[in-house]
């Protein structure tokens, strides 16, 4: 997934507007349950 | 703002297939395929079989080969969602900040697992398997002869279950069945699944369940269970389902179906007339089940996506396929299953078990409700047209 601050992640605990950076190291992907530090940071042009 | 004639959402079968029947309907317009994955579209069985197992290369799981899309002028957009949806407007918005304009859309934005929440859940060695990254990270943390945990008594864990003990690992599965996959297929295929991963060192703890996860050091040492047991584990991997991502089209105010998918009609049709879904998330009126029922199985996504792209080309018929499932247990066997799947009353069983061929016919207030067969694939090759038979028999205005 791409997680978007804007949305957070309510079901897994995460509030809207949570920035990546705040979401505990616990947290996993609500998609496929990766863990956080398998997220990479998304390139914007 | 650019426009795209068909914008199909979701980077997986079913919106590859979409694309491949699009193109091989005729369709001259232009077309995106937009996903979340990092890779081009890709089949999810091997997660659990043979890319688990280190046997099939990353390439070999694509959907289409590499030079597919720009062949066929299908633009794809990996590592990319769309955020919103604006039906009104027909309106896109990418993650890339893009908007987009539509003609038609596909909704195929598949399942998600659903994650545990027991104390522990956040320990190093706890995983899921659902996209190519999961095994990878599966196979980055094994060790040999590590001592795995499989949490679920279904199909995902069993495969792993296979999977990991074929690679020389001591596996132990934790259901609340039982007996393994009789949920889906009945005590009579759940004896001998239980049977053949036995006699491979498999391990069952049946009619339990996950109470917690235990560590040392932040790493996963053990799991206990609601009955008391303390079973060790240097890994874990948690197969206990999946749900519907019908998080677009609840944003977009799309009509969601009771099982939590995207509700569309006996043809794939969602509520807005131009979007149609397919695949995990969608929650379809099937003419064979007689209610509305959601499939996660990927030759259900395939078909499903090929319809909905003649749907969207113009055809009305319903989707009336029957659905298909196969799971393979290492390269020890393999069970497949043709069926509407649901609770059946009767079981006629055609072969033993024990002889690693045989057939089970399902049957439903003396209706055929599916096959399963094992060995026997001139079992399979009419149970197909049979259900779809005696699903119209039962109801003969069904098309």
């Amino acid at each position: 997934m791409i997680y978007d601050p804007v949305e957070g992640d309510p079901d897994g605990g995460i509030p809207p507007g949570t920035p990546f950076e705040d979401i505990p190291d616990t947290w996993s992907c609500p998609v496929c349950g990766a863990r956080k530090r398998d997220f990479q940071p998304l390139e914007e042009d | 703002m650019r426009s795209i004639d068909h914008l199909l959402i979701g980077g997986g079968i079913a919106g590859a297939a979409c694309a491949r029947e699009l193109r091989a309907q005729g369709a001259d317009g232009s077309i995106a395929l937009v996903g979340r994955e990092l890779d081009p579209p890709y089949h999810r069985p091997p997660c659990t079989k043979g890319y688990l197992r280190g046997e099939v290369a990353r390439e070999a799981t694509a959907v289409l080969p590499s030079g597919w899309w720009a062949d066929n002028d299908v633009e794809l957009l990996t590592r990319t969602s769309v955020v919103a949806l604006d039906l009104d407007r027909r309106v896109a918005t990418l993650s890339t900040k893009e908007e987009v304009a539509f003609g038609t859309a596909l909704l195929a934005t598949g399942a998600m697992v659903r994650r545990l929440g027991v104390d522990g859940s956040e320990l190093e060695g706890i995983h899921y398997v659902r996209a190519l990254g999961n095994a990878d990270a599966v196979r980055r943390d094994l060790a040999p002869g590590m001592r795995v945990l499989l949490v679920g008594g279904s199909y995902i864990a069993c495969e792993v279950a296979a999977s990991l003990a074929q690679l020389g690992h001591e596996c132990t599965v934790l259901m609340q069945e039982a007996l393994p996959m009789e949920r889906s297929f009945g005590a009579t295929a759940g004896g001998w699944v239980r049977e053949l991963l036995t006699g491979h060192g498999v391990t069952f703890v049946a009619q339990d369940a996950l109470e917690r996860f235990e560590g040392s050091g932040g790493r996963l040492t053990h799991a206990v269970t609601a009955a008391g047991r303390r079973l060790p584990a240097d890994l874990a991997v948690v197969g206990v389902g999946a749900v519907a991502d019908a998080t677009l089209a609840r944003r977009a105010q799309l009509e969601i179906g009771r099982s939590g998918g995207v509700a569309a009609d006996a043809g794939l049709r969602t509520s807005h007339p131009d979007v149609y879904a397919a695949g995990d998330a969608c929650e379809f009126g099937s003419v064979l089940h007689r209610r509305p029922v959601r499939i996660e199985h990927e030759e259900v996504a395939r078909t499903q996506g090929e319809h909905a792209a003649r749907g969207i080309l113009g055809a009305a018929e319903a989707y009336a396929e029957a659905p298909y499932f196969w799971c393979d247990l290492a390269d020890w066997a393999t069970l497949e299953y043709v069926g509407l799947g649901g609770a059946a009353d009767q079981e006629e069983l055609d072969g033993d078990p024990s002889s690693g061929r045989f057939a089970i016919r399902f049957l439903r207030e003396g209706r055929l409700d599916g096959v399963m067969a094992v060995g026997r694939p001139d079992v399979l090759a009419g149970a197909r047209d049979d259900l779809v038979e005696a699903a119209r028999a039962a109801q003969p205005s069904a098309r």
